[in-house]
């Protein structure tokens, strides 16, 4: 999951930023309003989590250029700005949550898990297809009731490919949103990655498996019996 | 206002009733004068004896039983020689009142009396001198004729007039207390329309203005003034507000990044130790968060301490001009170094004052520390003393500031730029500049030139030294 931190203060965004990957995140960070815009326009995440207060272009004009041109993107606003009048406002302005600072970091990873929902569907944040699961809070995944050890990558890719069921997901999405660009397309890196989950789940026993769909990408589907 | 028309009416009806007796009574007495002088000439000798004819003739009112009009003729001994039949028998008129009297006769008959000694004349148409009469000089020939009449008709008229007045002046109380309370109510109806208005203002509708249309051009100045009070009040409002959010955001802000450091720092990563965090990097973050709201802490401390008049002076005689050097000296290197050029403007004679020094300095500071902050890159600084008054102003152009940003400048945490990036700078120097220059008598003055922003310290002038 691919998400978007626009903070001014440097020590704030770079806690965050180290706390969001550690539990598997891919993270672009940047401390100004007109970044934040680029950043929103030219890629694409799954989240964004928006200051208000930032130099050059405030959040909220950020948030409104954004709705503007269409960027129907989750924000999440995060500010130390905690009157109700600026709660209406932001959420009028097209924020889809609120969260005012001091904040316990745990609370901002529930509702970052709560707005991926609401973007691809579900109700819960663990993910259930066949006898696979995925508790995405926990960083666990199960086959059947034995428990599957992955590494924070291979989790995050399995968890990208769960929550987009059944779609073709291109090697494209998985570079941005699970490897954080770091992955060469021209390389078969992802590759490499995708065939060492399909071993694992497959050894495990999984009821699910992920297909590749020639010159597209990959898929994750029911195994057929 | 009725007892005013009560007053009013009160004198008039007094003088009204005044002037119609005084007018009745000289009617009155003239009356009497005119029937004395009548009965007088037709009083004369005739064969020796008076020639009584008025009294034969007199009119009506002397007739018996009228008790309207008297007369009596007395001889030189004080004899009544004869009296109206409207006197009994036994009473008497005053005795010669050679001014008109008020008396009373036995049966309570109010009168006015007037008396007038004569000499009757002999009979000037008799053909024949009238040997039986006295000389017309002797002292026999003085007779004393007294006429008097009743003021019943005059006290009777004065009488009703005082009780019309009287019922005037009841009417009239009446009618002025009805009038007078349609006229206060609808006097107040405009100072109770403004007490209403005034009552429905409270913290929520500090907006809300009174309105002058319809009001009477006395309470103008009232509400204009009361209106220029609600202003002050909700600038006064709108600063603690901004101070209530500036102040939060700069606790909110760091208490966020120590709990996100604490939190993450819990994160459970067993299965990536790689991932776990080095304490010393999250004590060592911690400690420069913590020092930074300490700070912060401090620094609205001084304010309060130097706003309380805690702060204590050590006063000596300066030269401005060396305290300027030597800030110009201070900061010239940083000035240059951010691309900004430093020029130092001052008089060729000294500038004396006397102040304390280190807080002149520490306003001096700050104003430059500002304007190294907020000039525009490349422009020049301009640091300037002058007298008459002594003033040590600071100049550079800035493209950040509006003429509306100057009254905020001071305010405690206000930074143009509401973004906290810059970690080191929390809005407070100018608020410390503001609380020194009102410590050591001084003022702190900000203008706006065009694009040149103009920060000045006018100091009080010295009476001696």
């Amino acid at each position: 999951m691919r998400i978007l931190l626009v903070e001014d203060s440097p020590r704030l965004r770079d806690t965050l930023t180290r706390g969001l990957k550690k539990l598997g995140f891919q993270v672009d960070a940047c401390g100004d309003g007109h970044s934040g815009l680029d950043f929103v326009l030219v890629h694409e995440f799954d989240v964004v989590i928006l200051d208000l207060m930032l130099p050059g272009c405030s959040g909220m004009e950020v948030l409104r250029l954004m709705r503007a041109r269409h960027v129907q993107i989750p924000v999440l606003i995060l500010t130390a700005m905690a009157d109700v009048d600026h709660r209406v406002e932001g959420l009028d302005a097209g924020a889809d949550d609120y969260l005012v600072k001091p904040f316990a970091f745990p609370e901002l990873v529930a509702r970052i898990h709560v707005l991926l929902r609401r973007k691809y569907g579900g109700t819960a944040n663990d993910t259930l297809i066949g006898n696979l699961r995925i508790y995405a809070k926990l960083g666990r995944v199960f086959i059947g009731k034995q428990s599957v050890d992955l590494q924070p990558k291979a989790f995050s890719l399995l968890d990208y490919l769960a929550r987009r069921q059944d779609a073709i997901v291109t090697r494209t999405d998985i570079s941005e949103h699970v490897y954080d660009h770091a992955a060469d397309l021209q390389s078969n890196a992802i590759d490499t990655a995708v065939s060492r989950l399909r071993r694992t789940l497959r050894e495990a026993g999984a009821t699910v498996e992920i297909q590749a769909i020639p010159r597209r990408g990959y898929r994750l589907v029911l195994s057929r019996p | 206002m009725t007892l005013c028309v009560l007053v009013l009416y009160g004198s008039t009806s007094w003088l009204v009733y005044s002037l119609v007796r005084r007018s009745a009574l000289a009617h009155l007495q003239q009356n009497i004068e005119e029937r004395l002088s009548g009965f007088i000439n037709d009083i004369d000798w005739k064969a020796g004896r008076l020639d009584l004819d008025f009294h034969i003739n007199s009119p009506a009112e002397y007739a018996e039983g009228t008790r309207m009009a008297f007369y009596e003729l007395r001889d030189h001994q004080h004899q009544v020689v004869v009296r109206s039949y409207s006197l009994g028998l036994k009473e008497s008129l005053p005795e010669f009142a050679a001014k008109p009297l008020q008396a009373k006769l036995d049966d309570g008959v109010k009168v006015y009396a007037l008396a007038r000694s004569f000499r009757p004349p002999l009979d000037q148409d008799s053909q024949r001198p009238d040997t039986q009469a006295p000389p017309t000089d002797s002292p026999g020939n003085v007779f004393e004729l007294t006429v008097a009449e009743s003021t019943a008709g005059m006290d009777r008229q004065l009488r009703d007039i005082a009780e019309a007045l009287l019922l005037g002046g009841l009417f009239l109380v009446a009618s002025c207390s009805v009038v007078a309370s349609l006229m206060a109510r609808w006097l107040n109806q405009p100072v109770l329309r403004v007490a209403e208005n005034v009552a429905s203002i409270d913290t929520t509708t500090l907006h809300k203005r009174l309105s002058l249309n319809h009001t009477p051009r006395e309470m103008r100045p009232i509400i204009t003034q009361f209106n220029a009070l609600l202003d002050r009040v909700t600038h006064a409002m709108q600063r603690e507000r901004r101070f209530s959010t500036a102040i939060a955001h700069e606790l909110r802000t760091p208490l966020a990044e120590l709990q996100s450091l604490a939190d993450v720092a819990l994160i459970d990563c067993d299965h990536d130790p790689s991932l776990r965090e080095d304490p010393r990097d999250v004590f060592l973050e911690t400690t420069a968060i913590t020092a930074r709201m300490g700070h912060l802490l401090d620094l609205l401390a001084v304010i309060h301490r130097t706003d309380d008049g805690q702060t204590r002076l050590q006063t000596r005689k300066i030269d401005l001009r060396e305290v300027m050097l030597k800030l110009g000296d201070l900061f010239r290197a940083d000035i240059l170094a951010s691309g900004r050029d430093l020029e130092i403007t001052l008089s060729a004679s000294a500038i004396l004052v006397r102040t304390d020094p280190s807080v002149l300095e520490a306003i001096a500071t700050n104003l430059l520390r500002n304007a190294l902050q907020h000039a525009t890159p490349g422009c020049l600084i301009e640091l300037a003393v002058t007298s008459s008054p002594p003033t040590l102003s600071v100049s550079n152009a800035t493209d950040t500031l509006v003429v509306e940003d100057l009254a905020k400048l001071t305010e405690p945490l206000w930074q143009k730029d509401t973004s906290r990036t810059e970690q080191e700078r929390f809005g407070i120097g100018l608020t410390l500049s503001r609380a020194y220059t009102e410590l050591i008598g001084a003022r702190l003055s900000f203008a706006l030139d065009g694009e040149v922003f103009i920060a000045s310290v006018i100091l009080p002038v010295p009476h001696s030294f």
